[in-house]
């Protein structure tokens, strides 16, 4: 009976037969994916894809290949057609979308992605201007994907770059009543850098804002642990308490800046049918640097820095809540805030374009200077 | 048939190992699945639903000692022949011993199901249940004594799979699961419904009951068993909400694996190949324990050789676990398996306890 | 099986002797019988004494014996005697001890051979033999197969009063109990069960006790065949019983409640039971400091684990998941495979087989050519494998650091089953990646959690869980607290010493009151 059984068993496996494998050396993987838009039309992509080789005999283990496709998963095995190895998806570190690409929306390529075990969740979004592939194919960089990743994980790691990882775009978009934002990559140089921060509604790239703004953003929707900040304040409240043993003419701005930032902020629905927002943040900081020499021995000039950089701070918030309503998106997530008081109703994220513009939002800085370093 | 066991003092196990033999008979597959089925129903308030049914799950056990206290030495068999004779004792008995084989089968196909999603997509099925039901049969055939032992140790060697949960716990975006108390009573209570396929298992107590020594103290380690169980369940549900989002949970089948892919480290890149594999340990003890349930069954009513059944039960499993593949068709069978269960394993012995007091309160009458 | 075995048992009965040659004799007699029996040694001496009208029959093998012995405290006073001899005569009157009387020829031969002098007086109803037997045996040495660092370095050697000797001396206790067994048809061997009267649990005893008596074989090579004969199951790669050639893990073992054999012409002791992470406890453990101690037993634990994973995943992981392996590992390891022209496995296999042979050899060569041996083949052709692209580098140091791992369990059995194990791994890891690993893993802790050490479960104290004796296996704990014998052994005395209670928690400033 029991022989009966294993042998029928042994007689299946056998039938069956093993896995196949992928052994490393016989693959190509790749490492970043860049698309531009070929046809507007007919939709057609222009992929580039960049991926590592093991060939003993190559310069460098890095190609870069190109292809034209429909979709994302076609852009693969078009690109196979074109290399000896089998390009293989699961380290991908970057997905680089052409400008034009972004702004007529960018999930639809990125659901096989969610959909696929194969390929790895930390990866980064990125919007490519002009295109992808010119900044995939820049010359002055051997390394491109291995350049980019570490751009990335630099900035996020100092706090420069909001968190722009594929999952939190998935769930900004995903989330009725917040935008997600992902860094815009230009070259200078021959070389990548990040120049701007896009913004987008849903899916689809709007504009883009510039560092400085972001950091406003940043300062609401992640809680800093040592950031770094300059800042422009008028030099004339100042005027007494700046040693200037100069005959330079005095120039009208004071250059500060803020170093090892801690900061919280809160959002509160004031008023939920008027949609009147309170924002308050509490930002600490050290201040490190100064363009003129002020001397603070008193908690008088300390005081008088606080609250000129805190009307500094909600005066520019104002400016980027009002660019913000312009373009009607919401990065910070006033909407998610609206959502989580109001009970049994949907909002979608229709609904929150309409509502966005209306909204009022009264910002509330308070900047606390708890070292001031070197300077005297 | 008696309605009371004996066992050799040999084949004894202490009462604190039901802790580890109830936790890992419902953990099984069903956690990596669950939190979409509870979303579906409760929306963002799922977890009080996993909490309502944990706590259902307790007094599920606290009638279940009751009804068991009332025999000497008992298992659901004996309790069924005592209650309904013997024809239709029997009869429920090989009921529940199919319903256990579809169960079992239901936890064979859903691993085969996860592996060939998560590593190989060609791996044939055939090969895969072939192995598990290789480690299956090697380990019914040591007895209860190994069997509990394979429970025990491998509940201990899979925990740390749990710690790596830190990371999504972290990521949580609270504003999910505003606003609170969306939910209705009954969309809750469909929600803790939605749990059942995740916590069953418990039936195991009403067959191992025989084998405990000590069995004034077996009901606590039961009880923190099932409370582990839900607070698991309870866990993994707050951070898929917290943490995929509504419209990636609505579309993923098994969330919790899609969380440990975004666990990554300098030596190991990918998380969730780690913890698919090592599932076949968490996974393996409850097809031995419901094995062994089976072959115990078999033996206890038809009084048929443990090792005939166990051999004719795995090589049934061995075709049933080649033949299934759809994908439609398991996610069906499965749900199928969980609705049968709620009645089997958590309405039945509810049933059964008040049956048991009248036929008592009877026999005394007739005595007196 | 078992009707196989009752065969083979029955093939073993001990050869009857058709017919018992009886004393008395005549001295002519004698020498002809003893002759016959031990089929005409030719080192045979017979000297025949004549005293007082009597005819002595002095008869020894001369090799076997101390001659000068013989010569002063045997035949001097024999032939300076005053009176007649009688058996008792010469029993209490002789200056030797250890006489003993025999009334059968083949009882005598037996005795002759192990280096007795028989003394025969002619026509008398029995023989008296004395043991003068000569020791050409190895004297109490360093340790070679289980070297330790700190702690007594003696090791057993082949004779079996030695070993009782230095036992004896480590343990001195009058409840050292050495029970007697002579195990072996055609080719007797004395073997010897030691144990403490007061600690050693009653059933473990009688056990071991039936397993000797009965075994039923027709010789006894080494203590390491008679494990393989009274071992619980043959079925498995791991050793069941301890087996050391360090006086100081038997006596240690065997005054912690455990059974002690000694046999006779082995220089190793089994000790039993034993539980699989017994295999990794080394007696240093107990003379260093108890957190150095844990630290060495826990990297011994984590070394037997990379041993037989390590080279395994290693293989999984190239030919099917390369997902797993970050991206910077994964262009080095990717560029030193692609020189290699074989399959992962294979690359694996011949490599590993490499280190196989490199130890074996190292084994039977002599310690200086081994020496060399070791290192030419570790370096030299190591390093020309890479060059010839048949290895790629990354796997010589997974290989090498697996195969040394495996070297660091204290018992060589072990450490060799942990090698054996790896073979099936590879294969697994070879056919279906990481869960082929699993598996293989999956059927080793069923495997475990099934084995019996002399009736107690191998898994012990992980599995049956026994908490308090955690502290005895996996790890150690100063001996203020951890003052209890292993529970899980059922010794008859399960506190060592009472716990030191401190009277009164310490402040930080105490005034001495």
């Amino acid at each position: 009976m029991i022989r009966i059984v294993m042998t029928l068993c042994l007689v299946m496996l056998s039938l069956s037969g093993c896995v196949p494998g992928q052994q490393i050396e016989q693959l190509g993987i790749i490492t970043s994916y860049g698309v531009d838009l070929l046809d507007e039309e007919e939709g057609t992509l222009d992929n580039t894809i960049l991926y590592t080789q093991f060939d003993p005999e190559a310069p460098q283990p890095m190609q870069t290949i190109e292809s034209t496709s429909s979709t994302y998963l076609d852009a693969i095995s078009a690109a196979n057609l074109k290399t000896s190895y089998k390009l293989v998806t699961g380290h991908i570190s970057l997905k680089l979308f052409g400008k034009e690409m972004a702004e007529k929306g960018i999930m639809r390529l990125l659901s096989p992605h969610l959909r696929d075990a194969e390929e790895p969740a930390n990866i980064y979004i990125a919007v490519g201007e002009p295109t992808a592939k010119e900044i995939l194919m820049s010359k002055g960089i051997t390394d491109v994907s291995k350049f980019l990743d570490q751009l990335f994980e630099n900035n996020i790691r100092e706090e420069i770059l909001p968190k722009s990882n594929f999952m939190d775009f998935v769930h900004n978009v995903d989330d009725p009543g917040v935008d997600p934002i992902q860094p815009v990559i230009t070259i200078k140089n021959d070389k990548p850098v990040i120049d701007q921060i896009g913004l987008f509604q849903q899916d689809q790239y709007v504009a883009s804002i510039s560092p400085d703004e972001t950091f406003l953003v940043k300062l609401i929707i992640e809680d800093f642990r040592a950031g770094k900040r300059e800042i422009i304040l008028p030099r004339a409240p100042f005027d007494p308490f700046i040693q200037n043993d100069t005959d330079e003419q005095p120039k009208e701005d004071l250059y500060l800046t803020l170093d090892e930032i801690r900061s919280s902020a809160d959002i509160s629905l004031e008023d939920k049918k008027q949609l009147h927002y309170q924002v308050n943040v509490d930002l600490e900081a050290r201040l490190m640097e100064s363009s003129e020499p002020i001397k603070i021995d008193s908690d008088k000039v300390l005081n008088l820095l606080e609250t000129e950089m805190s009307r500094k701070f909600e005066e520019q918030y104002e400016q980027l809540t009002n660019k913000l309503k312009e373009l009607n998106v919401d990065p910070i997530g006033f909407g998610t805030h609206y959502n989580a008081e109001t009970k049994h109703e949907d909002l979608t994220d229709e609904k929150w374009r309409e509502l966005f513009p209306t909204t009022t939002i009264n910002y509330n800085v308070n900047v606390n200077i708890i070292r001031h370093g070197v300077i005297e | 048939m008696n309605v009371n066991v004996k066992v050799k003092h040999g084949s004894r196990i202490q009462s604190f190992y039901l802790f580890f033999i109830l936790v890992n008979i419902q953990t099984g597959t069903g956690i990596i699945g669950a939190p979409r089925y509870i979303y579906e129903q409760a929306k963002q308030d799922g977890w009080l639903s996993v909490i309502i049914a944990g706590l259902f799950v307790h007094f599920v056990v606290f009638m279940m000692f009751l009804t068991l206290k009332q025999y000497e030495n008992t298992d659901i068999f004996g309790i069924q022949q005592d209650l309904f004779g013997k024809l239709i004792g029997k009869l429920l008995g090989t009921i529940f011993i199919i319903y256990i084989f579809a169960s079992l089968l239901s936890v064979l196909i859903n691993y085969i199901q996860i592996v060939q999603y998560f590593i190989h997509p060609i791996l044939s099925p055939w090969l895969l249940s072939f192995l598990l039901l290789i480690l299956v049969v090697y380990s019914v055939l040591g007895g209860i004594r190994v069997i509990v032992g394979v429970a025990f140790v491998f509940f201990v060697s899979t925990l740390y799979i749990l710690f790596f949960l830190y990371h999504p716990l972290l990521e949580m975006d609270l504003h999910r699961f505003q606003p609170f108390f969306e939910a209705s009573p009954m969309e809750l209570m469909e929600g803790a419904r939605a749990t059942s396929y995740s916590l069953l298992g418990l039936e195991v107590v009403l067959f191992i009951y025989p084998f405990i020594d000590d069995k004034k103290k077996a009901q606590l380690p039961s009880q923190l068993g099932v409370a582990i169980t839900a607070l698991f369940l309870l866990l993994v549900t707050i951070i898929s909400i917290g943490f995929m989002g509504r419209e990636r949970l609505a579309d993923s089948y098994w969330p919790i694996l899609i969380f440990y892919k975004f666990i990554s480290y300098e030596i190991i890149e990918r998380f969730d190949l780690i913890v698919v594999t090592a599932w076949m340990m968490v996974v393996l003890p409850v097809m031995i324990l419901l094995t062994w349930m089976m072959t115990y069954g078999m033996k206890r009513m038809y009084n048929i050789r443990q090792k005939k059944t166990l051999f004719i039960i795995c090589f049934l499993l061995f075709i049933g676990g080649g033949l299934m593949k759809e994908q439609v068709m398991i996610t069906n069978y499965t749900s199928y398996v969980g609705q049968i269960g709620f009645w089997l394993t958590f309405i039945y012995p509810i049933i059964l306890y008040p049956l048991v007091r009248i036929k008592k309160a009877l026999k005394k009458e007739g005595k007196n | 099986m078992i009707r196989k075995r009752k065969r083979k048992q029955l093939a073993y009965e001990q050869p009857k002797t058709k017919n018992e040659v009886h004393f008395p004799l005549e001295s002519e007699q004698t020498k002809q019988a003893i002759q016959e029996q031990l089929q005409n040694e030719s080192s045979l001496i017979f000297k025949e004494v004549n005293v007082q009208d009597q005819t002595i029959v002095v008869c020894y093998i001369s090799y076997l014996i101390e001659q000068t012995q013989v010569d002063s405290n045997l035949l001097a006073p024999l032939i300076d005697s005053k009176e007649k001899w009688t058996t008792t005569r010469l029993e209490t009157n002789l200056p030797i001890g250890n006489g003993q009387q025999y009334d059968t020829i083949e009882q005598v031969c037996s005795q002759l051979i192990k280096g007795s002098v028989v003394v025969y007086i002619e026509n008398e109803k029995s023989a008296i033999t004395y043991s003068i037997s000569k020791n050409e045996r190895r004297s109490v040495e360093k340790p070679e197969r289980e070297s330790i660092v700190v702690g007594p370095q003696s090791a057993f050697s082949e004779s079996l009063e030695t070993n009782l000797n230095v036992v004896r001396s480590r343990v001195q206790s009058n409840e050292l109990v050495t029970e007697s067994f002579n195990i072996g048809a055609r080719l007797p061997t004395e073997v010897r069960l030691v144990y403490l009267k007061s600690l050693a649990n009653d059933e473990d005893v009688q056990t071991m006790r039936q397993r000797l008596n009965n075994l039923k074989i027709d010789d006894l090579e080494d203590a390491s065949v008679l494990v393989q004969y009274i071992e619980d199951t043959n079925k498995t790669v791991f050793p069941l019983f301890y087996l050391t050639e360090l006086v100081d893990r038997f006596s240690y073992g065997v005054s912690k409640g455990k059974i002690g054999v000694l046999v006779d012409g082995s220089p190793e002791a089994i000790v039993a039971p034993t539980t699989f992470w017994g295999f990794f406890e080394s007696t240093e453990d107990v003379y260093f400091r108890w957190s150095v101690a844990t630290f060495f037993r826990m990297l011994r634990f984590a070394a037997m684990f990379i041993s037989f994973v390590l080279t395994p995943v290693y293989v999984a992981v190239v030919t099917y998941h390369y997902e797993v392996i970050p991206t910077n590992l994964l262009v080095t390891l990717g560029e030193s495979r692609s020189q290699v022209p074989f399959p992962p496995i294979l690359e694996v296999l011949f490599l590993e087989l490499i280190i196989e042979l490199l130890r074996e050899a190292g084994a039977r060569l002599p310690t200086k050519v081994g020496q060399t041996i070791g290192i030419v083949g570790g370096i030299v052709l190591g390093q020309a494998a890479v060059d010839a692209g048949l290895t790629s580098s990354v796997l010589i140091i997974v290989i090498a650091m697996s195969a040394l791992a495996s070297f660091t369990a204290p018992s060589y059995l072990m450490g060799s089953a942990v090698r054996v194990i790896r073979y099936p791994l590879i294969l697994l890891a070879g056919l279906i990646g990481l869960v082929g690993v699993t598996f293989g893993i999956c059927l080793l802790i069923i495997h475990l959690l099934k084995l019996k050490s002399l009736g107690r479960p191998y898994f012990l104290p992980v599995y049956p869980f026994i908490f308090k004796d955690l502290d005895n296996s996996l790890f150690r704990l100063p001996f203020s607290i951890s003052n209890r014998r292993s529970i899980a052994l059922n010794t008859k005395d399960p506190i060592r010493y009472q716990e030191r209670k401190s009277k009164k928690p310490k402040d930080i400033e105490d005034w001495g009151e």
